[in-house]
């Protein structure tokens, strides 16, 4: 759940302070997020607020603080309450995947009548406001994360590509597609075909990687170089497997500027470990006969 | 039943039957007995088996070739079936292309015929809309939400809600689509009080209300805190709603 830049017919305190209705009033929840024994964890979490008279309400009762975790992709959707002491929210990995949201709230817990504060922006300082049970007065929309977990995979490392025939496609182009789980590669009908019979083979591996991955992976991350890095992250699973090659390269986190300033076509080689060079030399073995390459030499 | 275990769609198969949708309506329109027709597409492996199981089972076909007239029936086996299964397997697409696709493809085409027509099977074989709107607009899964988000144990007939909605799809749908649907209670209250003021009206009742209810509970929830709301509350608000709109309608008749 978010608000967003939702108006209400009476202030409330907003964690984004330009979208707030108090001066200097501030709401927010604290977390450690986590990934234990299955568990989606939200450790040491507590709400924050400097307002005295939120403060006053909640420990009267007369308002209720929660953190609300949804997940629009497996229909989940629950509300945790929330102190300002440390607590841990845990919720069964398998019950969510893809987006998840967590944010908090302040609601009325009861009417309120006459609510006013001092520090109402001077719009509505002059008012006075019957609250009704349930209305929010203060909120924080938190953050989205993204869920990989699939137990599914039997520990096996998926490829992050697909290679799939395109029957309808009578032209002899090849398509490529960036899907949330995958990229995609479409060939034609009689090159997969094709394909098929020879992907098995390990004297064409460097050929296909060449004439198919590369392209593939170079176009997809030309593509997204401009996009904001956390989107990305949120939008395609694939890519938490170049976000690892990087890592393991450069030894530290890819960046928004190492995104954007990368050469693409470059990139993609180093992390499919330069099959375009190999894939002349494989040319070369099979043109002079030699169809098993160095290692026969060895 | 025999336990037996769930299988996916391969993400190869899965890809292949939608990119080529213009070969897979027709041969789907062609052959309502079996899927074997994929074999002519996709020649890998097209189900995996996976680590879950469930108790087997199969669900009815119409001799009058009128889904209606099993859609409740198998609606419940099809949830008792699946029901202990983890959330992340009950919302995959390769899940329920292996229950639309083999497990349950005569039903399948029988709830939902195909005739031609690409874009149905793109809309309620495939997730082709994004997750939850895969889940509500597919064939299968949709029969399986119905059931899940109506069950209600503190009845005296849990399924009492399934069946009126099952009756009429309209009086859930408009609701699943919104975000709200995501907290059972709400969705009870809500048809709670779509039922109690059916059967208090009957024929007074406004065919075109549904859409109303739901965007009146999108209302509700633009200010207030919805899920917060208890089912007996929300139950109250709609009730309330719905026996306006009547008497106001029959006012102006």
């Amino acid at each position: 759940m978010r608000l967003g830049k939702r108006l209400f017919p009476y202030p409330i305190i907003n964690n984004q302070i330009h979208l707030s209705s108090f001066k200097n009033s501030e709401f927010r929840f604290d977390y450690q997020l986590k990934e234990e024994n299955n568990e989606f964890v939200l450790d040491n979490i507590c709400y924050y607020t400097n307002n005295e008279l939120l403060e006053k309400l909640v420990d009267e009762d007369k308002v209720k603080v929660v953190c609300i975790v949804e997940c629009s992709a497996t229909i989940y959707r629950k509300e945790f309450v929330i102190s300002r002491d440390f607590q841990r929210i845990t919720i069964p990995i398998t019950m969510l995947r893809d987006r998840v949201v967590v944010s908090a709230y302040a609601y009325a817990n009861e009417d309120i009548s006459d609510y006013h504060n001092f520090d109402f922006i001077e719009d509505y300082l002059p008012y006075k406001f019957n609250i009704e049970k349930y209305d929010i007065l203060a909120c924080d929309d938190g953050f989205t994360t993204k869920i990989n977990f699939d137990d599914n995979e039997d520990n096996k490392v998926s490829s992050i590509f697909l290679v799939i025939k395109d029957i309808e496609n009578d032209q002899e182009e090849i398509r490529i597609n960036e899907t949330n789980d995958k990229i995609v590669i479409y060939l034609p009908e009689h090159q997969f075909n094709l394909y098929d019979k020879m992907k098995y083979y390990d004297r064409y591996q460097m050929i296909f990687f060449s004439i198919l991955i590369i392209p593939a992976l170079s176009h997809v991350i030309q593509k997204i170089q401009t996009h904001d890095l956390d989107e990305i992250r949120l939008e395609y699973n694939w890519f938490s497997s170049i976000e690892s090659k990087y890592k393991e390269f450069y030894g530290n986190d890819i960046n928004q500027d190492s995104l954007m300033n990368m050469s693409s076509f470059e990139f993609a080689q180093k992390l499919m470990n330069y099959p375009v060079s190999k894939a002349i030399d494989d040319l070369f073995d099979m043109a002079t006969n030699n169809p098993y390459g160095d290692q026969e030499d060895e | 039943m025999n336990k037996i275990y769930i299988k996916f769609m391969s993400d190869e198969a899965l890809e292949t039957l939608k990119t080529n949708i213009n070969k897979t309506t027709e041969l789907m329109s062609e052959n309502s007995n079996n899927s074997n027709w994929i074999k002519k597409i996709y020649s890998n492996d097209i189900f995996i088996e996976k680590k879950y199981k469930i108790s087997d089972f199969v669900l009815k076909l119409s001799d009058n070739n009128d889904y209606k007239e099993v859609d409740f029936e198998n609606s419940i086996l099809l949830y008792e079936s699946l029901n202990e299964l983890p959330r992340h397997i009950l919302t995959d697409e390769r899940f329920w292309a292996w229950i639309n696709f083999d497990k349950c493809y005569q039903q399948a085409l029988q709830a939902m015929p195909v005739n031609r027509e690409p874009s149905k099977v793109l809309n309620h074989y495939f997730f082709t809309q994004g997750l939850r709107r895969g889940l509500f607009f597919g064939v299968m899964s949709r029969c399986y939400f119905r059931v899940e988000l109506s069950v209600d144990e503190t009845l005296p007939d849990k399924y009492e809600l399934t069946r009126f909605i099952i009756e009429n799809p309209e009086r859930f749908r408009n609701l699943s689509w919104r975000a709200f649907s995501n907290q059972k209670h709400i969705v009870l209250g809500v048809l709670k009080a779509e039922k109690k003021a059916f059967d208090e009206y009957g024929e007074k009742f406004p065919k075109k209300l549904y859409p109303e209810i739901a965007k009146y509970v999108s209302k509700i929830g633009s200010v207030r805190l919805i899920d917060a709301i208890t089912e007996q509350e929300i139950f109250q608000m709609v009730y309330k709603k719905i026996i306006n709109i009547i008497k106001s309608n029959e006012d102006n008749n």
